[in-house]
């Protein structure tokens, strides 16, 4: 019976006349049903064409427990891409997709011309790769998660005065195959997870909401919520609630201000700044009619030169971290993604990209010496959804010195120290306003800091940023130590997909931060 | 055959699934169930074909097309929380489904009676939401259509970015004891944006309907592309309180947050809000604002399904039986009239059957004054676009950017493209600070058809400039 | 892989699960291991879990059908927890030994231990956390020991303004062990007072249906801390709301006493009740008002726009020369048509139907009123609205009596508001003698009435304790002359 309850419910699969059960990713039999829909995407005039199978499940969002099957072809004809997707996987289907995706292609093909120059990428012959989780959520009882969800708000409510507002946990799981008319094969499985713990604190007639910090989506199974120190974390942020509680609140008072950002504010900050800013495609436009463009104007002029912060900001960029939200070992268009640079030293030096929009960067390429590749950013969401370039994985790079949040807060004569904020940017990811207003529950602290100190929370402010001059404010970065990673979920493209991807960053001190009332009106 | 064999036909002909088949899946669910009590059914399927450019270039052309079935099951005494999805039509893949529910319900200890009162039955609207000419949109018009879009703007120097999206959905549900509700519903969707290569201006246009013919691509493109060319090069101004015109889209960016206020009458008792009146100590209820005069008295916001430009799905459901949506008048001449509300309230709080539905789509009335009229009357304001990125701050409070095009009036002439701004005002202010009002057109609003006026105001609060064009 | 076949096997070769019978419906819980997890909480979640689950294979059915006798009561007090709850919490709680847990863990390891049947080792850790606490430190130890009494006595208690965040799983209730911790806990200097009421309150209700003796000896020291207490103390907010208590307990503990003045007459009674108020709310007025109930006041007749059940229409219900039950039905807004079955309601409605066996002349008039609606459809006149309360009272719930519906008098507020305003029903502002007292908002409050028309009693703990006693010594007694004026208050 245990078993029922643990093993993944079989979906079906027509290999050939009579339906099977949908074997595990690995099974030969995908490949070669994969290779039925490049065949007949071959056959049509695609000059390029790659298929996607993937098996998803998913807890969460309204839904007790989600599973479904999805295959999706692509294929480019003359510079042109064509898509066909559907919920079946089936020898059949396979040909109608590859077919279809030719068809999308060919007919917006005829007339203008199109140039697309995949950058060279190794074929994979029958890779296989899973994400190492420790354990799978979907191989262990819902029970368990259930009972170890109620023991965090047992365990919580134990200190008197608080009270638990929501505690949940979402999963998701992905098998995908992957072939390419280059002779790709790969398969791989991969893992997210993300949760929710919030709570209230009630001494006397004063409270407070927060929330756990380190919740956010990651590439992690079950264990990133059982062999997490998470009671430790509950207790820590009960002792700062509080202390917070003692302090007094002030209103806003505007003006410059030095701020200290701990890290999740910080990498916040580059998600809704930096990581937008350096896709390429979005440079380039592709990206106008939906979310907008970039604030690197004129990416190829810029590439190299352009300043977008201080010298002790670098960037680097992977999907290979362990627990990482965008961690895969091979993107949607089947490359290994590389390690990379964004910003090193404040300087942009290069951008995101697909072996698509690397094909952009060719001359830059060569002409500085650098091998000419994608850095396998392709990613969809699932195989009904074609891929688009989605932000990497991001680090920020830590400070030299071994400083942590408390320690900047200490370094600083006068200011403001945030703990939490809303970010909202404009449309080229420039100009920007973080709301710190404290509305008694999930929002909150900012503090004016005197000498060193801590000395009141703020109540109702907001910052004013444009993300150029905000990045080279940079003044102080805390250590290593001090970083932590948090995961972001996003949505790109027309029709909108979701994407996840964590950035880690250290808490850091800039200069003069614009500290506004958001609720004041001209 | 299961209905899978549907999705193997070679032909694409049935591309999402009719009423026939969703009443013959919901039976073969039901008939998977063990253990007694109910099986609830959802299904949602539908088919997609889109187009999307950039740079003067299509970027992708889809054909894309998926189906969700959502089981819970209801035991007897015992109403678990979980609902369990599946995209397969199979029966293992149903069945393994129903048993994941039937584990659900028991997991969880929501209990309920055996006593169930029969909803009554209604009558429901048979709206226009269906589009022939939308389903049959073919690749190949897509194609030409996006060509014909794309041509004026390059031959200007210009690059266009934009979509077109064709879409139909099948849509079923069952609730208790009542025949399936099945609606099927296509919509229709195109907008682009033209920039300036260097960066230096930028416009919009879009337009989205049920029926494809009620769209206008080219002069959308027409638009998007003068709006481009006029927004180049512009200037910055100070941050401050302006009389804006805003034009139908801008408006429809502010008022939709109106709209989802108007479709909440509980919280408008409870919770402070622009639409509550507090709490009466006497009778010992949160009162709303109903019956109060909330606008100006030129301004009737309502919705009127049979509406030919308003259809919507004509019933909902939202826990307490299916019911119809009819016609409503939200703000009547300045007066809040109606608050929307679902069947539990209707029932307890009005002794009503029917209660007022939810929904996003709406009707603003508008006044005589052009656009042009409205400029020529101006002194000093500003012309806005649209907005982006509204989002709410705290009690009828919102910010915003505006986006694809501003422009400074001045003396009754637009004198020059001006940067982009952010505001922090509120819609409910806007509304009470109108000086004019112009004719209502349909707007991009491709989740819930609108049909809104462009509006002239006071004192409008723009906070900051944004760098953004 | 091979997992995977072995599952599709099952699969193709038939329905995993078995066939519907009786109360083998679902699967059984699911047999994860318990004993991997590490803390105290997560085994307690594991606990309520499959109580939860247990609990719902077992009260889906109509509990009503297996008879909710007193003595059923009893015996459920005394039945240990379901074994597959009490085998969860004895594996799950394997790894944690009473002298090694880290202290910090006492409330909800205490709570596991009584759960899992490990009584001794809920001993020494109750033990080992008291010699922690310094000699002096008489609130810490007040908190244990309050703590700890909660825990033994499960969730057979009073609800005492405590929130408490644990599971309880103590059945049957520890009681000798309970009590002797409050014996400790009124002792602690620094308890106030209505914590030491709250803890023999809470002892007497654990008590009552399993130990008797030792109820009683609760409830006598219940009152005894009430008699204690300074007028300035039985003038606050404290005391007064804990008078319902105070009147229970008076109740059981004068129980012989009460039943005795009732044969001499309702007079009597009801002078015996303004004596024991007296004893225990001293003379103040203002505080004694909190106790009044109506008893030996004349019950109001009973109006209504419609009656069902009743053969005579001539009869003015109460009637007189009868002894007569009047019950409300949902006085409130308070519905009790969707509350699960297992529940209060449901129990209520046997133990009704119990007394009315027993009792073929007692007179019952239960009394209801239109809404405007029923379960979720607004029917349209309020007569089908009545047909249908008649439907749901007497006919599906087998309710005995006659049933006297008032068309609920209401007002709208103006268009657009409309919202329906509900005016007080005739009935129960005639039962409710003014503003000292009002018909209760909570379940079924019934009302006693003697062969002279006077109400007896108002409060009981349930149908079947104290009523039935009351009722047969009513009709023992025969009707006495009518006496002049009310009974005074």
């Amino acid at each position: 019976m245990a078993a029922v309850a643990a093993a993944p419910r079989p979906l079906l699969v027509y290999f050939g006349r009579r339906p099977e059960p949908a074997p595990p990713i690995q099974d030969s039999r995908l490949k070669d049903l994969a290779a039925k829909a490049l065949e007949a995407a071959r056959g049509a005039g695609a000059g390029y064409a790659d298929v996607r199978l993937t098996h998803d499940w998913s807890t969460g969002g309204g839904v007790a427990m989600a599973e479904s099957l999805a295959a999706g072809v692509r294929a480019l004809v003359n510079g042109y891409w064509g898509f066909a997707s559907g919920p079946v996987w089936g020898s059949d289907e396979m040909a109608r997709l590859g077919r279809e995706a030719v068809h999308q292609a060919r007919t917006n093909s005829l007339g203008n011309s199109r140039v697309v120059e995949l950058a060279p990428a190794p074929a994979v012959r029958d890779g296989h790769w899973v994400m190492p989780v420790k354990i799978d959520p979907f191989e262990i009882s819902p029970s368990e998660i259930q009972d170890f969800l109620l023991s965090l708000k047992i365990y919580a409510e134990r200190f008197p005065g608080t009270s638990v507002q929501n505690v949940d946990a979402r999963f998701l799981k992905q098998e995908e195959a992957l072939a390419s008319t280059e002779g790709t094969y790969c398969t791989q499985r991969v893992y997210g997870s993300s949760g929710d713990f919030s709570f209230n604190l009630v001494k006397g007639d004063k409270g407070l909401g927060r929330a756990l910090d380190g919740l956010t989506p990651a590439g992690l199974g079950f264990e990133r919520f059982r062999d997490a120190p998470l009671r430790e974390a509950i207790r820590r942020l009960i002792a700062e609630m509080e202390e917070d509680l003692t302090l007094p609140e002030k209103p806003v008072d505007v003006g410059r201000y030095d701020a200290v950002l701990n890290a999740r504010c910080t990498a916040g900050l580059l998600a809704a700044t930096l990581g937008p800013a350096t896709e390429l495609d979005r440079a380039l436009g592709y990206e106008a009619n939906a979310g907008g463009t970039s604030y690197i104007t004129a990416p190829f002029d810029m590439l190299g030169s352009y300043e977008t912060g201080a010298p002790s900001l670098t960037v680097m960029a992977n999907r290979s971290e362990p627990g990482g939200c965008a961690t895969v070992q091979w993107d949607d268009d089947g490359v290994v993604p590389d390690e990379f640079t964004l910003v090193k030293d404040g300087v942009l030096v290069d951008f995101q990209t697909t072996r698509e929009s690397a094909g952009w960067l060719k001359g830059y390429y060569a002409a500085h010496g650098r091998p000419f590749r994608s850095h396998g950013c392709a990613a969809a969401a699932s195989a009904i959804d074609a891929p688009l370039e989605r932000t990497p994985n991001l680090v920020m790079a830590p400070g030299s010195e071994a400083a942590d949040f408390d320690d900047l807060v200490a370094g600083l004569t006068a200011g403001i120290a945030v703990k939490d904020m809303l970010v909202d940017v404009d449309f080229q990811h420039s100009s920007g306003s973080g709301r710190l207003y404290y509305e008694g529950s999930r929002m909150g602290s900012t503090y004016e800091v005197k000498r060193g100190k801590r000395v009141a929370r703020i109540v109702g402010a907001g910052i004013l940023f444009r993300a150029p001059e905000f990045w080279k404010s940079l003044l102080k970065v805390g250590g290593l130590a001090s970083a932590q990673r948090h995961g972001f979920l996003d949505t790109k493209g027309e029709p909108p997909q979701n994407g996840c991807h964590s950035v880690t960053a250290p808490p850091a001190v800039f200069k003069q931060v614009t500290l506004i009332d958001p609720l004041r009106r001209a | 055959m299961s209905g899978l064999g549907r999705f193997l036909r070679l032909d694409d002909s049935l591309r999402f699934l009719s009423r026939e088949e969703c009443a013959a899946l919901v039976q073969r669910i039901r008939g998977l169930a063990q253990g007694g009590g109910e099986t609830e059914v959802d299904i949602t399927s539908w088919w997609s074909g889109e187009l999307r450019w950039a740079r003067n270039r299509v970027s992708l052309a889809s054909d894309r097309r998926d189906i969700r079935v959502h089981v819970s099951r209801a035991l007897p005494g015992v109403t678990g929380d979980g609902n369990v999805m599946t995209n397969q039509l199979d029966d293992i893949s149903l069945t393994a489904a129903v048993r994941e529910a039937e584990r659900w319900a028991h997991r969880s200890k929501h209990f309920r009676t055996d006593i169930v009162t029969s909803v009554p039955d209604f009558q429901y609207a048979k709206p226009a939401i269906w589009s022939d000419t939308s389903y049959g949109l073919t690749t190949e018009e897509r194609g030409r259509i996006a060509r014909a879009l794309v041509d004026p703007a390059e031959a200007a120097g210009m690059l266009s970015a934009g979509y077109i999206e064709v879409r139909a959905q099948g849509t079923a549900s069952t609730p208790q004891e009542k025949p399936l509700m099945y609606a099927q519903q296509t919509t229709a969707q195109c907008s682009m944006t033209v920039r300036d290569p260097e960066g230096r201006g930028s416009g919009w246009a879009g337009g989205s309907s049920y029926d494809w013919t009620r769209i206008d691509p080219e002069a959308l493109a027409r638009r998007a592309l003068e709006k481009c060319l006029a927004s180049r090069n512009p200037v910055t101004i100070e941050p401050g309180r302006y009389t804006v015109i805003l034009e139908p889209q801008a408006v429809h960016e502010l008022v939709a947050w109106v709209v989802s206020d108007l479709n909440k009458r509980q919280a408008a008792e409870k919770e402070p809000g622009p639409l509550n009146a507090g709490y009466d100590t006497a009778l010992r209820l949160g009162r709303s604002k109903l019956g109060l005069k909330v606008v100006d008295e030129r301004v009737t916001i309502s919705h009127d399904l049979m509406d030919p430009a308003l259809g919507v799905i004509p019933f909902d459901d939202d826990g307490w039986g299916p019911y119809p949506v009819q016609a409503v008048t939200w703000i009547d001449h300045g007066v809040l009239t109606a608050l929307s509300y679902g069947r539990e309230y209707a029932v307890r709080m009005l002794t009503d059957n029917v209660p007022i539905a939810p929904r996003m789509a709406y009707r603003m009335s508008g006044g005589p004054t052009s656009v042009e009229e409205m400029i020529a009357t101006t002194k000093r304001g500003l012309l806005v676009t649209r907005f982006s990125g509204v989002s709410p701050l705290s009690e009828g409070l919102f910010t915003g950017l505006t986006r694809d095009g501003v422009w400074l009036i001045e003396s009754g002439k637009v004198s020059k493209a001006v940067k982009n701004l952010r505001f922090t005002d509120s819609p409910w202010f806007v509304l009470n600070s109108l000086e004019q009002l112009g004719e209502p057109v349909p707007v991009f609003s491709p989740d819930a058809p609108a049909i809104v006026p462009p509006l002239k105001a006071r004192d409008f609060s723009f906070t900051s400039l944004i760098d953004a064009i | 892989m091979r997992r995977l076949g072995m599952l599709l096997s099952a699969l193709v070769l038939g329905p995993v699960t078995p066939a519907a019978q009786g109360q083998t419906l679902f699967a059984t819980p699911d047999t994860l291991d318990v004993a991997r997890y590490t803390t105290v909480e997560a085994c307690l979640a594991a606990t309520q879990r499959v109580k939860d689950s247990v609990e719902n294979q077992r009260e889906w059915i109509w509990r009503d059908t297996l008879a909710q006798t007193p003595a059923r009561l009893a015996e459920d007090a005394r039945t240990p927890l379901p074994a597959p709850v009490m085998a969860v919490a004895r594996r799950c709680s394997a790894r944690f030994a009473a002298g090694s847990a880290p202290l910090e863990d006492f409330a909800p390891l205490l709570s596991l231990f009584v759960a899992a049947g490990r009584d001794a080792d809920a001993g020494a850790l109750l033990a080992r956390r008291l010699r922690e606490v310094g000699p002096t430190a008489d609130r810490e130890r007040a908190a244990v020991l309050d703590t700890a009494i909660h825990v033994y006595l499960g969730n057979n208690q009073l609800p005492v303004g405590h929130f408490w965040p644990l599971p309880l799983f103590a059945q049957p209730a520890r009681l000798a062990a309970a009590e002797s911790l409050v014996t400790a806990f009124v002792h602690v200097n620094s308890v106030p007072w209505h914590a030491r009421f709250d803890s023999y309150g809470a002892l007497a209700l654990a008590a009552l249906s399993a130990d008797t003796i030792l109820a009683s000896r609760a409830v006598r020291q219940m009152l005894a801390v009430a008699r204690g207490l300074s007028d300035l103390e039985r003038r606050s907010s404290a005391f007064q709301s804990r008078a319902w208590a105070i009147n229970l307990g008076l109740m059981v503990d004068r129980k012989a006493a009460l039943l005795d003045s009732l044969r001499h007459g309702t007079a009597a009674y009801v002078a015996l009740w303004r004596e024991l108020w007296g004893e225990v709310a001293g003379k103040d007025s203002a505080v004694l008002d909190g106790f009044a109930r109506p008893i030996g006041r004349p019950a109001p007749p009973i109006a209504a726009d419609w009656w069902f059940g009743r053969d005579d229409s001539t009869v003015g219900r109460p009637v007189k020369g009868k002894v007569n039950l009047v019950v409300f039905l949902n006085p409130g807004d308070f519905s009790c048509f969707e509350i699960d079955l297992s529940s209060l309601c449901n129990r209520t409605y046997a133990g009704l139907r119990r007394v009315a066996q027993r009792f073929p002349t007692l007179e019952i008039t239960l009394v209801a009123q239109t809404y405007g609606f029923f379960d979720k459809a607004a029917p349209p006149p309020p007569d089908v609205e009545a047909v249908l309360l008649r439907r749901a009272w007497l006919t599906e719930r087998h309710l005995p009596g006659t049933l006297a519906v008032t068309n609920r008098p209401f007002w709208r507020l103006p268009a657009p508001d409309r919202r329906r305003i509900n005016r007080d029903v005739p009935n129960v502002t005639n039962y409710s003698f003014g503003r000292t007292w009002h018909v209760p908002n909570w379940i079924f409050p019934p009302f006693l009435i003697d062969q002279d028309g006077r109400i007896v009693e108002t409060q009981f703990r349930s149908f079947d304790a104290d009523l039935p006693e009351m009722i047969a010594i009513l009709l023992a007694r025969q009707a006495t002359s009518p006496q002049s004026g009310d009974v005074r208050e």
